[in-house]
């Protein structure tokens, strides 16, 4: 390891070592550094990605791929269920192996990667960040750096010591808890979602088949709604309930930000990827791709700008971002702020309308048209999604 | 903001999965979290309690009435956890 890099990463998730390996890729000197011991554990994740996401910067590889689901069922609060038309395949994946694999891409491209190195500061010149403060194996260090790159999670502190706002409101952060079940009958190829006050309030309860006989049972509930009773114990009486006789072989708590993009991603310096920079589909929370889709730009705006000797070229990055995901993100959100208002009445009238659906015209647009033909009462719920 | 009650935030040592969810919700950047650390900055800390509504495990604790007596670090044995 040397004192002085182009590109620090602050963290070796998806969206840090993805970020580490474009920004090397680029010709940029890159060292990313992670807290934990290992890359790829602890776990801390639903695990299912899709198909295209995937391929877009790695070849599928039944090492990381646990189950290949090609249906994903919802089930309404009454417990009736409808398997919305998926033109696509997802994944559930073994993130520690899958986290590995992409931290091998970076070092492939050059990238050098420290673990149990904490960084607890950045190092600063007027404002102007210039490396970092970290504790590697009971050491404190400075290492500089052009360009940090701030991939530390849903924990993030780097964003707010370069004086980025990224704290998570509690009505968007999903506080969650998973499961691992093992000697459990599971549809290998289907992903479960439930729904409903009882079961998950404001946010859905997931049962993801991890092979033969196991599988991922996780909920996230939002923190807002979560100040009488919190995740594990929803997650418990689901157990309780559905796999009285199941092992529990992992047990994982997390938060997810259910949020729009942070305002700003880039500043003084500082580049946000990630949850970090809450790049996750508010409505899914799913932050695997689109956090390495962040990585990725940031990466090659990094490489770019130490490339050009030019730093102001990093609010490239924020635009970039904005006009790839950023947008749709926006949308999302919209769309999520209206459904967390459903009732579970409009709930169960959803699925059972769209359980009648043919099968060809049974989509999520299809389903959310039906149900606005039977109950028109749900017009004004549904335009909410569309009109703000 | 300067706080002038005692902290009443209280992390049940041992019992923290070092998620960082609660370090999500924190306006003040008042909690510190490593690996198999955390610990509440008391200087920082403000009350506000989003930290306890936020864990899903249930593992931060709020007392009206100060901590004082109570431990607030949560540290676990460099061994934990085993990897693969």
């Amino acid at each position: 390891m040397n004192d002085s890099y182009d590109v620090i990463v602050v963290g070796a998730g998806p969206a840090g070592s993805t970020a580490a390996r474009f920004a090397a890729a680029g010709g940029a000197s890159v060292l990313m550094l992670e807290k934990d011991r290992d890359v790829g554990y602890p776990v801390r994740c639903g695990e299912a990605v899709s198909h295209e996401g995937v391929v877009q910067f790695i070849e599928p590889d039944d090492r990381w791929i646990a189950a290949r689901c090609n249906r994903f069922r919802l089930i309404s609060p009454s417990g009736q269920s409808v398997i919305p038309r998926l033109d696509g395949l997802a994944y559930v994946l073994e993130r520690r192996i899958f986290d590995y694999e992409l931290a091998k891409l970076a070092v492939k491209e050059g990238a050098e990667v420290v673990t149990k190195a904490y960084v607890y500061d950045l190092m600063k010149n007027n404002g102007t960040v210039e490396g970092v403060r970290a504790t590697i194996k009971d050491r404190k260090v400075e290492i500089k750096g052009k360009v940090v790159i701030g991939a530390d999670g849903v924990e993030s502190r780097v964003g707010k010591w370069a004086g980025i706002d990224t704290t998570t409101h509690i009505r968007d952060m999903e506080s969650c808890a998973q499961f691992t079940l093992s000697g459990v009958k599971v549809d290998e190829d289907i992903l479960d979602f439930y729904f409903g006050e009882a079961v998950a309030p404001g946010g859905y309860l997931w049962v993801f088949p991890k092979g033969k006989d196991s599988a991922n049972v996780g909920i996230g509930i939002s923190v807002e709604l979560a100040k009488q009773k919190s995740a594990v114990r929803y997650l418990e009486e689901f157990v309780d309930r559905m796999y009285p006789r199941a092992a529990i072989l992992t047990r994982i708590a997390g938060g997810v930000p259910c949020a729009k993009t942070c305002d700003e991603v880039v500043k003084n310096n500082v580049l946000l990827v990630g949850d970090a920079a809450h790049q996750v589909n508010p409505v899914s929370g799913g932050g695997i791709i689109s956090g390495m889709i962040g990585g990725m730009i940031a990466g090659q705006v990094a490489a770019e700008a130490v490339q050009k000797h030019d730093l102001a070229h990093l609010v490239e990055y924020g635009k970039r971002w904005q006009k790839r995901l950023g947008w749709r993100h926006e949308v999302f959100y919209r769309i999520k702020e209206a459904i967390s208002d459903f009732s579970d009445e409009t709930l169960n009238n959803l699925c059972e309308s769209g359980s009648r659906l043919p099968d060809e015209k049974r989509t999520v647009g299809g389903i959310f048209r039906t149900a606005l033909w039977n109950r028109p009462s749900m017009l004004i719920d549904v335009a909410k999604v569309f009109i703000s | 903001m300067s706080r002038t009650t005692p902290l009443m935030i209280h992390i049940v040592p041992g019992k923290c999965d070092f998620c960082g969810c609660c370090v999500g919700v924190c306006p003040e950047d008042a909690i510190e979290l490593l690996e198999s650390n955390i610990r509440i900055i008391d200087e920082r800390c403000t009350n506000c309690r989003k930290c306890v509504w936020a864990c899903p495990w249930e593992v931060i604790e709020f007392h009206r009435e100060g901590i004082t007596n109570l431990p607030t670090e949560v540290s676990l044995p460099q061994e934990y956890p085993p990897s693969f």
